[in-house]
């Protein structure tokens, strides 16, 4: 648990300036509820912003020189032996997801002869790990669970990706799939330019990408504030010790009907772990929520016929399982 | 002229057709922007995500909403 209340010494000037405007500028009194709840969400929001920013502008550079075609490109291009596993998990991971763009994807995937388990292994990944999802664990968890974070959702894509191509089932694809034909390869041309021409779109890129998931982090914040305050330490425990060992499959399956941003998820989750819930049944339930959602079933039903879907999410599902009980064990 | 908006129905795609048919009425062009949630033909564009911005044919962006600057820009280019 020393890992994920330990702050690190690059917020500090940010620790400071909460403390400060909570005691000093709202003067209210230390070692209370409100104070501690204040003071958590003024310096959690800041910290989140600053990474935010860092990240999400690093992110932007990299897809502008890596757009998804090209990674395309490389996937069926190259001979990869067995490592295009790992190399469509971590194009996944550096793109964002939008299930808008789902569908277009995977067809574009098949359309290029890329297999199936791999193309899993891309859409598995792309929801687990993102940038947004990347900052929210760094400013709240730490370097090091985000590490383990980041190496859970790449196996769980690898691993699951690997099983679903193996399963062949490809003839669960409805028909209309295959059927598609890209017409021309036209690229977006892309003339070279001086980075700083790039940065003003880069950014705005970014700041867009920022804009939309500020009000979900400020509401998570808000909601993991109260809980931080105000829910006494412990208090979780007593309830999952009830659960035992089916905390982490309850807690995923409880994770299914819920949609959430995984912006807004975060911040809940870590003052859940604070007030006692173990951190593996914590990151169960949110990769549940942002990775196996209705939506996102209804949207893949367009392409997925019954049997298909149903063993992309059985596997997934205990894939996220296995990583709860292992962080649970692990940490 | 044929200017195409392909999208999967979600909100970003409607704003995308918004700000392209706002555009087009600033140009004061007699032109209607085709609007589709058929998601073979952005696959066909040689594009993987939505939505969708083409001029006649030719994939103009993919996957985001260009500035009102820019998508005039590619409008004009094309008259």
């Amino acid at each position: 648990m020393e890992i994920i209340t330990k702050t690190m010494d690059i917020f500090y000037p940010l620790e400071a300036l909460a403390n400060w405007l909570t005691f000093s500028v709202f003067s209210i009194e230390q070692n209370t509820y409100l104070a501690s709840a204040v003071q958590f969400f003024i310096y959690d929001t800041l910290k989140i912003f600053a990474l935010m920013l860092v990240i999400t502008h690093f992110m932007s550079a990299v897809r502008y020189y890596l757009p998804i075609e090209k990674l395309r490109d490389f996937l069926t291009k190259r001979k990869l032996y067995g490592l295009d596993y790992f190399f469509a998990t971590v194009f996944g991971a550096i793109t964002p997801f939008c299930s808008c763009s789902s569908i277009p994807l995977f067809i574009g995937f098949l359309e290029a002869r890329i297999p199936l388990g791999i193309t899993f292994a891309f859409m598995i990944t792309s929801p687990l790990i993102n940038e947004v999802a990347i900052a929210l664990f760094i400013s709240i968890f730490g370097w090091h669970v985000t590490l383990l974070y980041i190496v859970a959702g790449l196996s769980i894509g690898m691993i699951g990706g690997f099983i679903l191509g193996k399963l062949k089932m490809e003839k669960y694809v409805e028909d209309f799939v295959w059927k598609v034909h890209v017409q021309k390869h036209n690229q977006t041309e892309k003339k070279k330019e001086s980075f700083g021409k790039i940065f003003p779109q880069i950014s705005r890129e970014a700041f867009d990408i920022i804009r939309k998931i500020a009000l979900y982090i400020v509401i998570g914040v808000g909601v993991g504030a109260i809980i931080h305050g105000y829910v006494p330490e412990g208090f979780f425990e007593k309830y999952l010790d009830s659960a035992g060992i089916w905390g982490v499959p309850l807690a995923t399956v409880l994770a299914v009907p819920i949609y959430a941003n995984a912006s807004g998820v975060i911040p809940i989750i870590q003052s859940l772990v604070v007030k006692g819930v173990p951190l593996g049944t914590a990151l169960a339930f949110m990769m549940a929520v942002v990775g196996l959602s209705l939506p996102e079933a209804l949207i893949l039903k367009k392409v997925l016929k019954w049997q298909l879907l149903a063993t992309f999410f059985g596997v997934v599902t205990f894939g996220i399982i296995l990583i709860g009980y292992a962080f649970n064990y692990l940490l | 002229m044929k200017i195409q908006v392909l999208g999967s129905g979600c909100t970003t795609c409607k704003n995308l057709h918004k700000s392209v048919e706002d555009v087009v009425k600033k140009l004061k062009l007699d032109i209607e922007v085709e609007y589709s949630t058929d998601i073979a033909k952005i696959v066909e564009l040689g594009a993987m995500s939505s939505p969708v911005f083409a001029i006649n044919g030719i994939l103009i962006s993919a996957g985001k909403v260009p500035s009102n600057d820019e998508i005039e820009k590619a409008i004009s280019g094309n008259i």
